[in-house]
């Protein structure tokens, strides 16, 4: 894992360091840079984050949680510290096998977890549905701004009025391979407009684009390009967990109309919040509703055996643990 | 199930007119062969094959009303007889190779949801079957409505309606009274005036009417339009695109259709001389309120000596002699009624058995109300083709059954999508949402206030069959299925796990 991570270093944005970090192999080979995040016996919540982002996009949620619950956060291929697959592995197949993969990495035999997906995240969560490892691990999944189809057609980055035009737009927009360049001011406007709420303060967007600056063209326009044309409703179809939806009412990259469609076709759906005023980065824009959703679903649905809520907080964060896997 | 044999298949329609046709025509483009068309007579073609009376054609120019995907070079005219487009039918049929799905003297009797199973059984003519869908494509103009007269029964003579055409009976040397001066009407009067010995016009309300350009399609033409194929789409072009700039007049500024009213005075003025009559055959309501109609031929064909127009709507029949409200009388040996069809009370609406066990009929008793013209709350996996307000008061209706079947399309494609036996079902709020959206905009337009009573309004004077917007736009709107508009139905779980109910709740 060669690449520097670059994201801010102080402050709540930060990301909190973990506990273990460890490798994960996928189906197909490719390696998944992971880290477990607060006590060991505490319940689990595994969170996978979205395009051209990383594990560092989760560091408000893993500081809220991390203080009582057992938190697994991983890179998805090619970003962050996971490096990038061939030309082949970018498919949507690819992020459920990755997911799998960790779960059963991360997890002891037979523990169970709730699954958080932002974004990307999300859709990986959609593309696993029908995996018997999900269905197993899986006591309950948080669909956190995301979509399962149409995105180029939906989204309001370019709002233009014929749903073609918007199509058309929104492709190149995902497939661009253009640099982003460094983190400058007018790169921070565009970011915030495409992605986050009018509320958003500055040190939100600067731990946003460090984040995204840092995913490399290729990968972005790759992903990008499985984005475009993304069809996993019918994984929302079969999501049986019980499942919570949440979205930001401003968000212009994946709109409400997707996290309302999503609500309406899953089997067990646990509400749909919607965040009024947020754009698409809700876990950094609101990390209280994304975690306070995640405790609620691990409360109401994660029973730990031999434990109660109250889990021994008895290892402090970051006591290293002999199971850790050099990662260098 | 046990001793009958059970046929099941992907879609059931209903209907083989343009609809039903334009329906099995989408659903064999989109791969999906496992369906039926189910048709109560013995040949296709729906309304056009129904309506055969003499002089019969489409008001609408055939190179418009007729499918973008079946374009037709030779049409004879520009406004076609009936003979041709149920032609041009038949070979639709032929071209698509429809003729093995089509299930013909298969009358529906009736159709029920099945919850459990989810899907639809299927009583017919011709036997009973189950469907995964039902498109219901009966269309508006189908049912004849014959009005409750008192005394009816009583007329020793030949009582007919205008889509019951009897070609046997000979109207020539009768006296004939044509009751209703609606679309139907005024292609008949002047059809029988020069044959018949006494025609008698009852007009409870006199249509607008405007001068018809129709004209023969030359060789040339047809000749140009086969070999360049972009010509005949450029006419087609020109004549949608005419329409859709003349809607915003109907749905918004009902005051600029004025000027229109003087022509169509002036195309009266032309041919009746006689101001009595002409007093007689004037509106008193907005052009445009009811169907504009256009004929060259109507009013010459009423200033002719043999023609009586009857101010007045038919009351009662006194044996041979009719009665109109006015008090007139006049002697008949034959009816017609011109009277027009159940629209805003759809027949099939009788047949279908919802979810809840109750009858589109008896949900719809407060006029018809459904999602984007094509699915109804608690009615799973059923879609009608020409549905609530699809209907169009100065353009082709082709154009929005292909937009209808664009959604059919896509609906088929979500429920292949979401997979397994599933079944979606409009959630009630979407309908409402809708339909509060579309009487809003109908306060303004010319069906609402231009001061008449037409077959757009139903019983409670709800405007619940008109479009009030332009194709282009319900196109737009019917391109794709909302997800967030339906609910996703599966079967029930056999034993255990009760579901819990989960509100859905929205939090700050």
């Amino acid at each position: 894992m060669s690449r520097r991570p670059a994201h801010v270093t102080s402050g709540p944005y930060a990301p909190p360091v973990p506990r273990t970090t460890l490798t994960v192999t996928s189906a197909d080979g490719a390696r998944l840079y992971a880290e477990i995040h607060g006590p060991e016996h505490a319940p689990a919540v595994v969170l996978a984050h979205g395009w051209t982002c990383s594990t560092a996009f989760w560091a408000p949620v893993v500081r809220d949680l991390a203080a009582d619950h057992k938190v697994v956060v991983y890179d998805q291929r090619g970003h962050g510290r996971s490096p990038a697959p061939g030309p082949a592995g970018h498919s949507t197949h690819a992020l459920a096998d990755d997911l799998v993969a960790v779960l059963e990495a991360a997890l002891e035999p037979g523990e169970r977890a709730v699954v958080g997906g932002h974004s990307m995240g999300g859709m990986t969560i959609m593309a696993a549905a029908e995996r018997p490892q999900l269905r197993e691990r899986a006591a309950a999944a948080l669909l956190c701004s995301t979509g399962s189809a149409d995105l180029p057609a939906e989204s309001r980055v370019f709002a233009l009025r014929s749903p073609q035009g918007r199509r058309l737009a929104h492709r190149l927009m995902l497939r661009s391979r253009a640099p982003l360049g460094p983190v400058s001011p007018l790169a921070k406007r565009a970011l915030k407009y495409a992605t986050m709420g009018a509320g958003s303060t500055a040190e939100q967007i600067e731990a946003c684009a460090r984040i995204v600056h840092a995913c490399p063209a290729g990968v972005r326009a790759r992903w990008g390009n499985v984005l475009a044309g993304l069809e996993l409703t019918g994984g929302v179809s079969k999501l049986e967990m019980p499942t919570a939806v949440i979205a930001g009412t401003a968000d212009r990259l994946t709109p409400l109309v997707h996290a309302r469609r999503m609500a309406s076709v899953l089997p067990d759906c646990r509400g749909l919040t919607e965040l009024p005023g947020l754009g698409h980065m809700t876990p950094i824009e609101d990390p209280g509703a994304v975690s306070g959703r995640l405790r609620a679903l691990v409360q109401d649905h994660l029973r730990v055996p031999g434990t109660d809520a109250a889990a021994a907080p008895a290892e402090a964060p970051g006591g290293k643990r002999q199971k850790k896997e050099k990662t260098a | 199930m046990a001793e009958r044999e059970h046929k099941h298949v992907r879609v059931a329609v209903i209907g083989s007119g343009f609809g039903g046709l334009g329906a099995a025509v989408r659903l064999r483009r989109q791969g999906i062969t496992d369906f039926v068309v189910l048709e109560r007579a013995d040949s296709v073609g729906g309304t056009w094959r129904d309506n055969s009376y003499p002089g019969c054609a489409c008001d609408v120019p055939s190179h418009l009303y007729s499918f973008s995907f079946a374009p037709n070079p030779q049409w004879p005219r520009n406004f076609s007889g009936q003979p041709h487009i149920r032609a041009y039918l038949e070979r639709v049929t032929d071209t698509f190779g429809l003729r093995p799905h089509l299930r013909f003297n298969s009358e529906v009797h009736s159709l029920r949801w099945n919850g459990e199973e989810l899907h639809w059984e299927v009583e017919t003519a011709s036997g009973p079957l189950t469907a995964d869908v039902v498109v219901s494509a009966t269309g508006p103009l189908s049912d004849p409505k014959v009005p409750d007269i008192p005394g009816l029964d009583s007329f020793p003579g030949k009582v007919s309606h205008s889509a019951r055409w009897d070609h046997d009976y000979d109207l020539r040397g009768k006296r004939v009274a044509m009751i209703g001066t609606g679309a139907s009407a005024i292609q008949i009067v002047p059809a029988i005036q020069p044959d018949v010995e006494r025609l008698t016009l009852f007009q409870r309300t006199p249509p607008w009417v405007l001068p018809r350009a129709d004209r023969k399609i030359s060789a040339a033409e047809k000749w140009l339009h086969t070999k360049l194929p972009v010509t005949r789409a450029a006419r087609r072009g020109l004549l949608w695109g005419i329409r859709e700039l003349q809607v915003s007049a109907f749905t918004k500024r009902p005051n600029e259709l004025g000027p229109i009213e003087y022509l169509a005075k002036n195309h009266m003025k032309k041919a009746v001389k006689d101001p009595a009559l002409r007093a007689a055959l004037t509106p008193d309501y907005r052009i445009g309120c009811k169907r504009i109609l256009l004929s060259n031929t109507y009013y010459p064909a009423l200033a002719q000596p043999n023609v009586d127009v009857v101010a007045a709507g038919l009351k009662e029949v006194r044996g041979s002699t009719l009665v109109g409200s006015d008090g007139s009388e006049a002697e008949a040996d034959a009816i017609v009624f011109g009277t027009g069809f159940h629209v805003t009370d759809m027949p099939i609406a009788q047949r279908v058995t919802g979810a809840d066990g109750t009858t589109l009929a008896e949900e719809w008793k407060d006029g018809m109300e459904s999602l984007r013209g094509a699915t109804a709350a608690g009615f799973p996996n059923f879609l009608t083709i020409i549905g609530p307000n699809t209907g169009l008061g100065n353009s082709s209706m082709i154009l929005m059954i292909e937009a209808q079947l664009n959604y059919l399309g896509d609906f088929m494609r979500q429920l292949d999508i979401l997979g397994g036996k599933i079944a979606l079902s409009a959630r009630p709020s979407a309908v409402k949402e809708w339909n509060r959206k579309l009487q809003q905009r109908m306060e303004r337009t010319v069906w609402n206030t231009g001061g008449c009573d037409s077959w757009y309004l139903d019983a409670n004077g709800r405007n619940t069959t008109v479009w009030p917007g332009t194709t282009s736009e319900f196109k737009k709107v019917t391109r794709q299925v909302d997800l967030a508009e339906y609910e996703v139905l599966r079967p029930p779980r056999k034993p255990v796990t009760a579901p819990v109910a989960a509100p859905a709740e929205v939090a700050a």
